[in-house]
């Protein structure tokens, strides 16, 4: 019976040490609260200048949130001692990005495009991270670009980047907050 | 089938190597501080326990350098996140059977004993 005590023992002691490590990890409340910032920026400058205004804002600053969210990611890697792999995430972004290019180019009612890109992006890395909040923000955000398609309303920018902005500030603090806790 | 116990590897078996596994099979890789830290270890048991996996060939172990400062990176090998698993899956089989036994004796008790806290030694 001693044996069985300590086998349970040690396989508790292995799942704390897993849960442990998988906390450590977590880290999507930088580019959550980065991108979030971003896209209210986007939201103010598509209602002061327009729609297209922010489609050439989101091509340069898309771009280096992205670079910005590598080197954070780095430097914590140097700074834990604990990295995970980086292809996953790379290959989602890129073709998160990919997306929002190829989708912006549609017309409403399909304008929303971009943003289900995004969505779906935020969805996959959701999964990486493991993290139910992530993957509830993006369905959500998923299903309000869709109901805005569907119902053609306007202005799709202003709307979006501004749901979109909070809902990432909402989920990236959260997150920041629940990390600061522990 | 094989008693579980037969499935138990005696490099993974020992807690400190199933505990530095368990934290390379959730990160892609962990440096020497990190491990030793987490673990609660000192740097001459973790060396130890490490070149045990490495000779094994459980483990791989990178040494780079920041700046001037040399830094140590041990990741997982396929055959360290088999073993792993092997030896994770033969752990809860074993105390799964033995909690089924004991479920079986004592069936008037009222179902499911725990392992840990009630058993005689």
């Amino acid at each position: 019976m001693v044996y069985v005590t300590e086998t349970a023992q040690t396989l508790g002691e292995l799942e704390r040490l897993r849960l442990q490590t998988r906390r450590q990890l977590e880290g999507l409340s930088f580019p959550l609260v980065l991108f979030g910032g971003i896209s209210l920026v986007a939201a103010a400058l598509s209602a002061a200048l327009g729609e297209e205004a922010q489609g050439l804002f989101w091509a340069l600053a898309g771009p280096a949130g992205g670079v910005a969210v590598s080197l954070h990611y780095r430097r914590r890697e140097l700074d834990l001692g604990l990295s995970r792999a980086a292809w996953p995430y790379i290959c989602t972004a890129v073709a998160l990005m990919v997306g929002c290019f190829v989708l912006g180019f549609l017309e409403q009612p399909w304008s929303v495009g971009p943003w289900l890109a995004v969505a779906a992006g935020y969805l996959v890395f959701g999964g990486l991270e493991r993290s139910a909040a992530v993957i509830v923000m993006a369905l959500t955000l998923a299903a309000l670009a869709v109901a805005v398609g569907a119902l053609e309303v306007t202005p799709v920018a202003v709307i979006l980047n501004a749901a979109y902005g909070v809902a990432f500030l909402a989920t990236g603090l959260a997150a920041r907050a629940r990390r600061d806790e522990r | 089938m094989s008693h579980p116990t037969a499935r138990l590897d005696n490099t993974v078996h020992q807690r400190v190597r199933l505990g530095i596994l368990t934290v390379l099979s959730e990160a892609d890789r962990a440096d020497f501080t990190y491990l030793r830290d987490a673990l609660g270890l000192s740097d001459g048991n973790l060396s130890r326990n490490l070149q045990v996996l490495e000779e094994a060939g459980f483990v791989a172990i990178e040494k780079t350098f920041e700046g001037k400062r040399p830094r140590t990176w041990v990741s997982a090998t396929k055959s360290g996140e088999q073993a792993l698993a092997a030896e994770v899956a033969a752990l809860r089989e074993l105390l799964g059977g033995v909690e089924g036994k004991r479920d079986a004796k004592a069936p008037r008790r009222g179902g499911a004993l725990r392992a840990s806290g009630e058993a005689p030694a």
